[in-house]
């Protein structure tokens, strides 16, 4: 769609070559979930030679190697869990639906952020440059600060080819808010024509509309309480913005809309109860399996903190040839000690 | 040229030390991670008295519901026939339980099949490369391709780990109901007898309508040699919860449609005659506890009269 809309609108020449026309639509990285990439961002590369570049290849399975960490061992071994509660929801009260909840929101980051990671690496070693498609999404401050790090390339497609149509932010306040609303009732219709995609999408509207009328009176608010620009109010907004993010998570994840509406009445609910069969009820792991979920999940978004502050990439990049090919080999021996392999769990965006 | 060498001589050395490490660590670690009375390791007692008992004899072969869900002795005592229950898990794929059981079975045998709705006909590798560490007859009941030996080490990589873990908190890797030792002398898993009913029942997911048609190759297979060596196959419906039936009966009655028409052997009973209240399941919506157990046996007794005699 991306072709025809910016062919229509002059910003791409229609491609007269068939045969890079076939290898455009047909690339293989991009064409299953990968990210949605703009023609002007990739048509031009195919018609460059590509060369064997020793660095080039070397990034790019480095990057698959991160993405197959995400997927394999964090994303299926939680996915497990997720499954055996939201399979079954109305057993459940309290503790099991806040941490299949919480599971889910890092499986479906991992799974497909993961599936991003080896899209963008795959090409990468084939000479293709690829954009970004998550930046660290769980270290936002707010929601729209959330949605330009997530699935980045569909948020900017829904921006450049719905939201600015609409007329973007350059309109009344209230024909704002509408725009905004609009544009995320259809990511979510986007998704799947079910009403728990679409209270996911609306879900996230209304958020942002609430973020964006309060915003003022909130700078004013943390300005006179002096917590405007400190790292507590930091620490809350991420914590705040995550967990609006999780709620909107249960619409998604869920198989119905009675199952989602019965998840979010029954978080609350009798959580001192819930707590003994969370210990006492098998969810498809063993305890070796919680350590390693734990495990994994405290690596993932420890190298992500990092990574906020200092490039791994480079620090790894400069020590010596002994360091870096032993980290190399920890780091795929890991994915092969600790990864999921019996789960069968397809890639979650497969299936829009 | 220069850049294409140097990176596939460095990718290999990576390469190799990885092999190298996913093949010595669970060699080093052996003693540790061999562990005989695991629950796939039950196959080698089974096997064992298979291969004892004289014929005419019963020979149950299915998953796990015919393990937790028969009482074979019941059987036997009633019925004045041997009775061995093969049945160790679905896991193991229907090549791999066909397979094993051909090596016993002699003229006059009843074979009972009680396959679960759900009927892989290759096992999780998981599970296979546990019995094929446990086991020294497993390997001639599965095809074994190469990258099946590449998941088999990984998995062996693997249990390096759980072994190390359950070893050092010195705690018990498995409830009872999956342990070797669990099992009677006849092939029944005993360890859930008299034990709560645990909640909520596992294995719950909605069954969809397949082709069945490698299943009923593999099956039609054991049936033709079985009639060859002059034994006969009966296959029988799991027992499945009444409270599960109508969710799944479309994708049921389909299999039912399916086995009726194509199936070479005699087929028992209909899957309405094996639903059970859920309250005699005990942990899934295959595996009865000490009443559905009780209830399901007399009714297969019943039900093998007229055939036995």
């Amino acid at each position: 769609m991306s072709y025809t809309i910016e062919v229509y609108r002059g910003n791409q020449k229609a491609e007269r070559n068939f045969g890079i026309y076939a290898l455009y639509v047909m690339f293989y990285p991009q064409l299953v979930a990968g990210p949605i990439e703009r023609p002007q961002n990739i048509l031009h590369q195919f018609y460059k030679k590509h060369v064997f570049d020793y660095q080039r290849v070397a990034d790019g399975l480095k990057q698959m190697a991160w993405g197959f960490f995400k997927k394999i061992v964090v994303a299926d071994r939680v996915g497990i869990f997720v499954n055996a509660v939201y399979d079954s929801p109305f057993q459940y009260q309290g503790f099991p639906l806040i941490i299949a909840t919480i599971l889910f929101s890092i499986q479906i980051y991992c799974d497909f952020s993961g599936y991003s990671d080896i899209a963008i690496g795959a090409a990468k070693v084939m000479g293709f440059d690829l954009m970004k498609n998550f930046d660290r999404p769980y270290f936002s401050a707010s929601i729209s600060e959330f949605w330009k790090r997530w699935h980045i390339s569909l948020s900017t497609w829904f921006r450049d080819y719905l939201y600015i149509s609409l007329g973007g932010n350059r309109v009344t306040k209230w024909r704002w808010y509408y725009n905004l609303f609009i544009t995320f009732l259809l990511s979510g219709l986007w998704h799947g024509a079910d009403w728990t995609y679409v209270t996911w999408g609306a879900l996230n509207g209304v958020y942002l509309i609430i973020e964006a009328f309060t915003l003022s009176f909130r700078q004013k608010f943390f300005e006179f309480v002096k917590l405007k620009n400190t790292i507590f109010l930091r620490i809350i907004s991420i914590a705040f913005t995550y967990s609006l993010i999780c709620v909107a998570w249960i619409f998604f994840r869920a198989h119905d809309f009675p199952s989602a509406v019965y998840i979010l009445q029954n978080i609350p609910v009798n959580l001192k109860e819930s707590s003994k069969t969370l210990l006492s009820t098998n969810f498809g792991l063993d305890l070796y399996g919680y350590v390693l979920a734990i495990l994994s999940i405290f690596i993932l978004f420890s190298v992500e903190f990092i990574q906020g502050k200092y490039s791994i990439y480079n620090w790894v990049k400069n020590r010596p040839k002994a360091v870096r090919y032993g980290l190399y080999s920890l780091l795929i021996l890991t994915i092969l000690f600790i990864g999921s392999f019996d789960s069968n769990q397809q890639f979650i965006y497969f299936q829009f | 040229m220069i850049e294409y060498k140097t990176f596939f001589k460095n990718a290999s050395i990576i390469g190799l030390i990885i092999v190298l490490i996913v093949l010595a660590v669970p060699k080093i670690f052996s003693p540790i991670i061999s562990d005989k009375n695991v629950y796939a390791a039950s196959t080698i007692d089974k096997e064992n008295r298979l291969a004892k008992l004289e014929s005419p004899k019963i020979v149950i072969v299915g998953g796990s519901g015919s393990a937790f869900s028969i009482n074979s002795k019941m059987i036997e005592d009633s019925l004045k026939m041997p009775v061995v229950n093969m049945a160790v898990s679905y896991g193991l794929g229907l090549t791999y339980m066909l397979e094993e059981s051909k090596n016993g079975i002699k003229k006059g045998d009843k074979i009972l099949l009680f396959t679960e709705y759900y009927l892989p006909v290759e096992g999780s590798k998981k599970l296979l490369t546990l019995i094929n560490d446990l086991n020294p007859n497993a390997s001639d009941y599965f095809k074994f391709s190469v990258s099946d030996w590449i998941k088999f080490r990984v998995f062996d990589f693997q249990r390096v780990g759980s072994s190390l873990f359950y070893k050092t908190k010195n705690t018990e890797i498995n409830d009872p109901i999956t342990l070797r030792s669990s099992f009677n002398e006849y092939g029944d898993m005993t360890a859930h007898l008299n034990q709560p009913n645990k909640r909520p029942l596992k294995d719950v997911e909605k069954l969809h309508k397949t082709l069945y048609t490698k299943e009923l190759a593999e099956l039609n297979n054991f049936v033709k040699y079985c009639e060859k060596v002059g034994a006969k196959v009966y296959y029988g419906f799991p027992a499945f919860p009444a409270t599960e039936f109508g969710e799944n009966k479309e994708a049921i009655k389909y299999f039912e449609l399916k086995l009726k028409k194509n199936f070479k052997g005699k087929i028992l009973n209909t899957p309405e005659a094996n639903l059970y209240p859920e309250n005699d399941f005990y942990d899934t919506i295959y595996h009865l506890n000490t009443v559905g157990r009780e209830k399901r046996t007399k009714y297969l007794i019943k039900l093998l009269k007229p055939i036995i005699k």
